[in-house]
C-alpha cells in the first residue's frame, strides 16, 4: 500500500516532468533550426548587403575589399544614373518588360486553356512536342532568333524588314513561354469540370468560361507567370545585346555591361548601377510576396 | 476579365506588334555592289559625300569619352559632311559574336574593331574590305611620307598573306604584354631589380610567398605571382622562352614546342610551391597588385592607369613594369592591339569608312587618343612629341622603349576558338595537369580548328 501510495504521486508528477523535459526539448530544437535558418539566411543576403555596402564605397574602399564605407558616397548614384543615361534605358527595359509580360500572359493563358480544357485531336502529342522544347537550352536557340529578327530566313519574311534595333525584336522571341503554358495548363486542368458544365448549361462558351470563371479561380498561377516573366524580361542581357546595335532601345542590363571596363574594375560604379537595376524586382516582389509564395505552392514548383 | 475585353487585348497586342513591324525603316541598300568594289582599284570617282556610317568599338568610360570626342570632332570638321555613328557592342568577344552572324549582309558595320585573327575568320565570308587601294588612293590614300611615319610592325601587321596580303584593318593604337613589380617589396626581400631570367622569376615570387610586403593592406595572404588566365599571357611567355606558339612555315599551331613547355613547367611549378594563384575576380589580380599583396602579374600596358590607381588607393608603394623573365638575349614582347576593319557595304560609305580612319590615326588626333587611353601611337612622329607625357609616365614610356622587341600572335583565322581552348589548358596545368600531354593535345585541337576554317 505504502508502495502503492509512494507510487501516485510520482505516478502523477512523471508526465509533467516528461512533458517539461520534452518542452524543453522542442524549444531547443526549434531554437536551434531559427539559429540554422538565421545563419542560411545571413549567407543568402551576404551578397546582397555586400553589393548595397560597395555601391556607397569609394574606388579605393572596395578595391581594398572594406565591408563598409568610411562616409557614405550616394553621388555613385547620380554619377552612374547620369553617365550611362539610365533614366532613358530604364524606360527601355520597362517597355520591354510590360510587352514581354502582356505577350506572355496573352499567349500562355490561351494556350495553357486548350492544352488543359479542351479535348482536340493530336493534343497530347503536340503538348509532348511542345514541352520537349523545355530540354534545349536558350543558347542553342539564339542564334536561329537572331537570323528570324534579322530577316534572314526566306521562307519567314517580317514586315517592315530586319527586326533588328528594335522593341519587337527584342521582346518577339520571348512572348511566348514553353514554361508559362505548361505551368498553367496544370493549373487549369485542375478546375472541376462540374464548373465547365454549370457554365455550359447557362449558355456560356469557352471565352466567357476562360473569362469569368477559370482566370479569377487562377490568380496565384497567373501571379507566378507574371512574376517570372518579370525578372526574366528585366535581366535579360545577352539577347538584347545581341540584337541592338544601337543605345536606342537598350535597356538596364546592357548599359551595366559598361561598367565592365576594358582593362581594369569600376566595383564601386557597378555595384551602384546594379542596385538601380534591381529595385524594381524587389518592389514587385515584396508587392506580390503572397500571391507569388502561394502560386508556386499550388502549382508545385521548386526554386 | 470578360471575352470581350479578352478579344480587345487580343486585338491591341497584334495591333501593336504589327504597327511596331511597319515601322521599322526598311533595309539598307544590301552590299551587292561591295563586292565588285574591293577589286575596284579605282576610288577617284566614289564620292563620299553626306555618308553615315556605323562604327562598332569595345571602348566604355573615358576612353568611349575620347573616342566619342574624337567622332564628334571629325563629324563637325570633316568636308564631305560625313557622320560617324560610334556605338559599343561589349567587349571584344561581344563583338565577335555579333559580327559572325551579320557579316556580309546589310547590318554589317561600316567600321569595326577587330583583332587580326577575328578579321581573318570576317574574311572568311568575305566580309571586309581590302583597303590596300584605298591606302595607295592618290586622291584619298597616304602619301609614302605618311606611311613611312607608322611605326612598320604595326603597319604590316594587318596585311595578310592568307588573303593575298590583303590589308583587312588599320592599327589606330596597340599595346604590350609586360611585367608588372612592385619595386618596394623587391627591395625588401635582398633583389635590386626585376626578374631577367625565369629562375630569379621564380626564386622571386617564392621569397614573396614566404615574406609578406609590409606596406600591404587588406587580408588576402601573400602571393609572388597571379596567372591570369589569358590566352596571350602563354604567348608572351612563349616568346620569352625564345619560342612561338605557330609555325608560320607548316601553317600550324606548335603549342607542343619546347618552350611553352619549359614556360607551363614554371607556372606549374609556382603552382605546386604555393607561390602562385589564378585570381579568384575578375582584376582580381590588378587589385591585389595595388594591396601589395601579389609580387608580379603580366598583364597588357594598356592596364597602366588602371594599375596607376589601384596603387594609388591601395598600398601606394614605388613599382614599375618590365619585359617578361626570358631565356632569349634580347627582350621579345608580344605586341597586339584591335585594328579597325571596314565591312563591306556601298563604295561611298566604304571611302566614308576610310577617310575616318585616315582622321583617327592622323598624327594630332593620335596624340590625343595615345594620352587618354593609354595605348601607344601608331606613329614615330607623334612619339616624337610625346617627351613630356613619357617623363610624368615612366612606366609608359618603360613600356614603349620595348616596342622594337614586339612579337605577334597569328593573325589566324579561326584563333578565338583556339583561345578558348588554350584557356582552358592554362588553369588545367596550374591545377595540376601533366604540361607535355596537356600542350600536346591543345596542339592537335587548335590544329583541327584550324583546317575547319
Amino acid at each position: 500500500m505504502a508502495k502503492g501510495a509512494l507510487s501516485l504521486p510520482l505516478a502523477g508528477t512523471r508526465p509533467r516532468a516528461v512533458r517539461r523535459r520534452r518542452a524543453w526539448r522542442f524549444r531547443s530544437a526549434r531554437g536551434l533550426l531559427y539559429v540554422l535558418l538565421l545563419g542560411g539566411a545571413c549567407v543568402s543576403l551576404m551578397p546582397f548587403a555586400w553589393m548595397l555596402s560597395a555601391s556607397l564605397m569609394t574606388y579605393g574602399e572596395t578595391a581594398t575589399r572594406r565591408w563598409v564605407p568610411d562616409v557614405p558616397q550616394f553621388a555613385n548614384y547620380a554619377r552612374v544614373w547620369q553617365e550611362a543615361h539610365f533614366a532613358r534605358h530604364f524606360l527601355n527595359s520597362v517597355l520591354i518588360t510590360a510587352t514581354t509580360l502582356g505577350g506572355q500572359l496573352f499567349t500562355s493563358v490561351l494556350a495553357g486553356y486548350a492544352f488543359g480544357r479542351i479535348a482536340f485531336k493530336g493534343r497530347n502529342l503536340i503538348f509532348g512536342i511542345m514541352l520537349s522544347t523545355l530540354m534545349i537550352h536558350g543558347m542553342v536557340t539564339m542564334i536561329p532568333n537572331f537570323l528570324v529578327i534579322s530577316n534572314r530566313v526566306p521562307f519567314l519574311p517580317l514586315p517592315g524588314g530586319s527586326w533588328l534595333n528594335s522593341l519587337q525584336g527584342i521582346v518577339a522571341p520571348y512572348l511566348a513561354s514553353v514554361f508559362s503554358i505548361f505551368l498553367l495548363r496544370q493549373f487549369f486542368a485542375q478546375i472541376p469540370f462540374e464548373l465547365w458544365d454549370a457554365a455550359r448549361s447557362d449558355g456560356a462558351g469557352h471565352n466567357t468560361f476562360l473569362a469569368r470563371v477559370v482566370l479569377p479561380m487562377s490568380k496565384p498561377a497567373l501571379f507566378t507567370v507574371a512574376i517570372f516573366a518579370f525578372i526574366n524580361a528585366w535581366n535579360d542581357f545577352l539577347w538584347p545585346l545581341l540584337v541592338t546595335t544601337t543605345d536606342r532601345w537598350r535597356p538596364l542590363m546592357v548599359e551595366l555591361w559598361r561598367y565592365s571596363r576594358e582593362a581594369g574594375p569600376e566595383t564601386h560604379l557597378l555595384m551602384a548601377g546594379s542596385v538601380i537595376t534591381i529595385w524594381p524586382i524587389l518592389v514587385i516582389y515584396f508587392l506580390t510576396q503572397r500571391q507569388y509564395t502561394e502560386g508556386i505552392a499550388l502549382t508545385g514548383l521548386k526554386g | 476579365m470578360t471575352p470581350r475585353v479578352l478579344k480587345i487585348v487580343a486585338l491591341a497586342l497584334s495591333a501593336v506588334v504589327l504597327s511596331a513591324a511597319c515601322a521599322v525603316a526598311p533595309p539598307a541598300a544590301p552590299a551587292e555592289s561591295a563586292a565588285s568594289m574591293d577589286a575596284m582599284e579605282g576610288w577617284e570617282g566614289v564620292d563620299p559625300s553626306g555618308q553615315e556610317i556605323s562604327f562598332w568599338y569595345q571602348h566604355s568610360g573615358s576612353r568611349e569619352e575620347a573616342l566619342q570626342a574624337i567622332i564628334a570632332d571629325f563629324n563637325d570638321t570633316n568636308e564631305w559632311g560625313i557622320t560617324v555613328n560610334g556605338e559599343y557592342q561589349g567587349g571584344y568577344g561581344d563583338i565577335f559574336n555579333k559580327m559572325i552572324n551579320v557579316i556580309g549582309t546589310e547590318d554589317v558595320p561600316n567600321l569595326v574593331v577587330a583583332y587580326q585573327n577575328q578579321a581573318a575568320t570576317y574574311q572568311l565570308g568575305a566580309g571586309l574590305v581590302d583597303m590596300r587601294a584605298l591606302v595607295d588612293s592618290p586622291q584619298w590614300g597616304l602619301t609614302d611620307a605618311e606611311k613611312a611615319d607608322f611605326f612598320p610592325g604595326f603597319y604590316n601587321a594587318d596585311l595578310f598573306p592568307s588573303f593575298d596580303n590583303a590589308r583587312l584593318g588599320f592599327p589606330p593604337n596597340r599595346s604590350i604584354e609586360v611585367l608588372y613589380y612592385n619595386r618596394d617589396w623587391l627591395t625588401e626581400l635582398g633583389y635590386d631589380g626585376p626578374p631577367g631570367t625565369p629562375e630569379e622569376f621564380q626564386a622571386m615570387a617564392c621569397a614573396a610567398a614566404a615574406q609578406p610586403f609590409s606596406g600591404a593592406v587588406g587580408d588576402s595572404s601573400p602571393l609572388g605571382y597571379q596567372l591570369a588566365i589569358d590566352p596571350s599571357t602563354l604567348a608572351s611567355l612563349t616568346f620569352a622562352f625564345g619560342g612561338d606558339i605557330f609555325d608560320y612555315d607548316k601553317v600550324a599551331y606548335v603549342y607542343d614546342g619546347d618552350a611553352t613547355v619549359e614556360a607551363m613547367d614554371l607556372v606549374q611549378a609556382l603552382f605546386a610551391e604555393g607561390c602562385a594563384a589564378i585570381p579568384a575576380e575578375r582584376y582580381g589580380d590588378q587589385t591585389d597588385f595595388g594591396n601589395g599583396t601579389t609580387l608580379f602579374n603580366i598583364s597588357s600596358s594598356s592596364g597602366l592607369p588602371y594599375y596607376t590607381r589601384a596603387v594609388d588607393e591601395g598600398s601606394a608603394f614605388a613599382w614599375s613594369i618590365a619585359p617578361l623573365p626570358r631565356r632569349t638575349e634580347d627582350p621579345v614582347v608580344n605586341v597586339y592591339g584591335a585594328s579597325v576593319s571596314i565591312g563591306e557595304s556601298t563604295p561611298e560609305k566604304e571611302l566614308a569608312a576610310w577617310l575616318f580612319i585616315k582622321y583617327y590615326t592622323s598624327p594630332a588626333v593620335q596624340a590625343t587618343w595615345a594620352q587618354v587611353s593609354n595605348y601607344f601611337p601608331v606613329r614615330q612622329s607623334v612619339a616624337e612629341n610625346m617627351s613630356e607625357y613619357f617623363a610624368q609616365n615612366p612606366a609608359y614610356q618603360t613600356a614603349f622603349d620595348l616596342l622594337p622587341y614586339g612579337r605577334s600572335e597569328p593573325p589566324m583565322p579561326g584563333y578565338d576558338f583556339v583561345r578558348d581552348r588554350v584557356g582552358e589548358v592554362m588553369a588545367a596545368i596550374a591545377d595540376g595537369a601533366d604540361v607535355a600531354s596537356s600542350l600536346a593535345d591543345l596542339t592537335v585541337e587548335a590544329n583541327e580548328i584550324l583546317a575547319d576554317q
